[in-house]
């Protein structure tokens, strides 16, 4: 009961913050619930002949694209797609960040200079670039390969958030006393150091989610990321670009996608900072 | 470097004692810079005591004299750069890995900062139970028990293990970290400066509270503190340090009622007394304390001292801490008696023979607190 009462007063409390969650999470029910909304098959070109695009009306509510497919029924799949590829290349970059910046903290020493110097090294080529880069060296990408590419170029600026934090969080009391208490240095890091390191990494995770959805709408844009047929937001924007003038729909809705969802990500990272950054002076 | 390594003997107490400290150095590199050198800086220089089963031996000092460094480095919190640690026979210095964590039972810590000493994200009842479950002390269900029967045991509520410590106060805090301290049932806890950031009315509650466990559970103290009244109030022997050394080491009431070193004099003169209507002289210093960077030669104290027998040999001689009287060792040599005789002293520059110099016996005993005049 009081439990409730207090998760209540939480979300009135912070109107922007509930705000942005609640539409995440309807984006991302829609996305699940594709199959069930989508009013057609999304790759189904049913004039393939005519190639047909018609404005929105009532049987397709946004209109279709110049290969006559539904763009509503588009937009619901490529969500998926966008969000599947924007969240685990997130699970990547977060794992992969907070490992290192751990490990790189808690060793000290040369370790540590060697890690954070190969980091360093990594920072100096813009994401852009070094996303490009791989993909022309790798060719096809798929899906896996997608999260994985964009996982993995993410998680420098995380380790070195991580790194910072941890360096911090060592030198506290309550570590000392944990080693006083003859706890190994596993449970020390895992135990103590990394629970008190979580919030900036969960803001960190937030916000960076809305960045891997711009960069793999841009991917796809470019017609490096995921490859029609298949609908992405960023290659749906890609098939209408040609168009903007007399099918303004084929691009606009995917586009306004990507911008309602990415504030939504950004507002909540945002607020998020701002309550844990608050509940951490005050404790 | 190496003069005062003479063994303080004990003295009213039989037998080994529990923990003996000799030589302990810890010296800090500072970071080399562009066309500077690195400096050392001797946090400890050179400490040797003992400390007896089920005594209270007090560390005092100002700030940056080395106190809590010489605490850290017992445990191995701090690895010190040389010197002996022996825990009841054990050398803990040598002690590397799984033998040093399953050591660290024996000996534990209280922290000065009730706030940073206990882990936000951990429940209280968690935190009492790790030691326990480290050192498989207890199955699961038991150490909750035993948790709550500490908490009980430190003046607190066995619900509050389902609370978090940012709904204590710092005295309740403290408590948390006392009873954390005993989970694991040490025969030595070294108190850091336990009561200093708490409200003067919680003070005395916390120190009465070890006063309780230390008779129950026959435990040994290392008390580290500046406040003068609560050391004389807790402690059985007291060691004083300045700039990394002790420089007097004594039971409690010789040390309050005659100190001898030039600088426990001064410390002792700057105690408040609570009595409006007493005056008093103070022994005011001259400078600042010099930067461990940068320590004088001979004696550290001499730049500031005011025995008024201080000439050249201070600036040469580093005293050892020597036993002026039963149980009372101070490292001064201007205080008689003192095995740098006079003329090694002279031949060092000195012109000022040694005498004994008790500048509080004339003010006393407006100097001291009621408590322990005799």
């Amino acid at each position: 009961m009081r439990n409730r009462a207090t998760v209540a007063t939480f979300f009135r409390s912070r109107p922007g913050m509930t705000l942005a969650a609640a539409s995440l999470v309807v984006i991302i029910a829609t996305a699940i619930a594709a199959p069930l909304l989508a009013p057609y098959d999304p790759v189904a070109q049913p004039d393939i002949v005519g190639g047909n695009i018609t404005a929105p009306s009532a049987a397709h509510p946004l209109g279709t694209d110049q290969f006559s497919r539904d763009v509503l029924s588009r937009l619901l799949f490529g969500a998926r797609v966008s969000l599947l590829v924007g969240i685990f290349a997130t699970v990547v970059t977060v794992t992969v960040g907070t490992a290192y910046g751990l490990a790189a903290g808690y060793s000290g020493g040369i370790v540590d200079e060697v890690m954070m110097r190969l980091v360093d090294a990594f920072m100096s080529i813009p994401r852009v670039l070094l996303v490009l880069a791989l993909v022309a060296l790798w060719g096809q990408m798929s899906t896996t390969g997608l999260i994985l590419l964009l996982g993995l170029t993410g998680w420098f600026q995380l380790s070195r958030l991580v790194r910072a934090e941890v360096l911090g969080a060592r030198q506290t009391d309550y570590v000392a006393s944990a080693r006083a208490l003859g706890a190994h240095d596993f449970r020390i890091a895992f135990r103590h150091v990394l629970p008190n390191v979580l919030p900036p990494i969960i803001v960190f995770a937030t916000i960076g989610l809305g960045n891997v959805i711009v960069l793999e709408a841009g991917l796809s844009y470019l017609g490096f990321g995921i490859q029609p047929p298949a609908p992405s937001w960023g290659n749906m924007i890609r098939d209408g670009s040609e168009l903007m003038t007399a099918a303004w729909w084929v691009s606009l809705f995917p586009g306004l996608a990507i911008v309602t969802t990415v504030m939504a990500v950004n507002a909540l990272g945002e607020s998020l900072r701002r309550s844990l950054g608050r509940s951490e002076s005050r404790a | 470097m190496t003069t005062s390594a003479r063994e303080p003997r004990k003295t009213a107490r039989d037998g080994e004692p529990l923990l003996s400290v000799r030589n302990l150095t810890k010296a800090f590199a500072s970071r080399k810079r562009l066309f500077r050198k690195a400096e050392v800086v001797y946090a400890v220089n050179d400490v040797s005591f003992d400390v007896h089963d089920g005594e209270t031996l007090a560390i005092v000092g100002e700030s940056g004299c080395g106190k809590t460094t010489t605490g850290r480095s017992i445990l191995r919190l701090i690895e010190p750069t040389s010197g002996e640690i022996k825990f009841a026979g054990q050398d803990v210095a040598a002690l590397k890995g799984s033998a040093l964590r399953k050591m660290r039972r024996e000996m534990q810590i209280i922290f000065q900062d009730p706030f940073s000493s206990l882990n936000p994200r951990m429940t209280v009842g968690a935190i009492i139970r790790e030691g326990m479950l480290i050192h498989g002390l207890a199955t699961r269900a038991e150490a909750e028990k035993r948790a709550g029967d500490l908490l009980e045991e430190v003046g607190l509520r066995a619900e509050y293990a389902s609370r978090y410590p940012h709904e204590f106060s710092g005295g309740q805090r403290q408590r948390i970290g006392v009873a954390r301290a005993l989970s694991v049932q040490p025969r030595l806890i070294i108190c850091d400066e336990p009561v200093s950031a708490l409200d003067v009315s919680v003070q005395a509650q916390v120190i009465n509270l070890l006063q309780d466990l230390q008779r129950d559970r026959n435990l040994t103290y290392i008390f580290i503190a500046h406040d003068l009244s609560v050391v004389e109030h807790i402690a059985d022997r007291v060691a004083v340090m300045y700039l990394g050394k002790i420089v007097e080491l004594a039971e409690s009431e010789a040390l309050f009622s005659q100190p001898l070193m030039p600088y426990t004099q001064a410390l002792l003169s700057a105690a408040p007394v609570p009595d409006p209507a007493r005056t008093r002289d103070r022994i005011v210093l001259q400078g600042d304390v010099p930067s461990p960077a940068n320590l004088p030669t001979g004696c550290v104290f001499h730049p500031r001292c005011h025995h008024p027998a201080r000439d050249e040999a201070c600036a040469k001689i580093v005293p050892p801490l020597e036993e002026k009287e039963t149980g009372h060792f101070v490292a001064c040599i201007k205080q008689p008696p003192t095995m740098v005789d006079w003329a090694q002293q002279q031949s060092a520059g000195g012109t000022k023979p040694p005498e004994r110099y008790l500048p509080l016996a004339a003010l006393s005993p407006s100097h001291r607190s009621e408590g322990v005049q005799s």
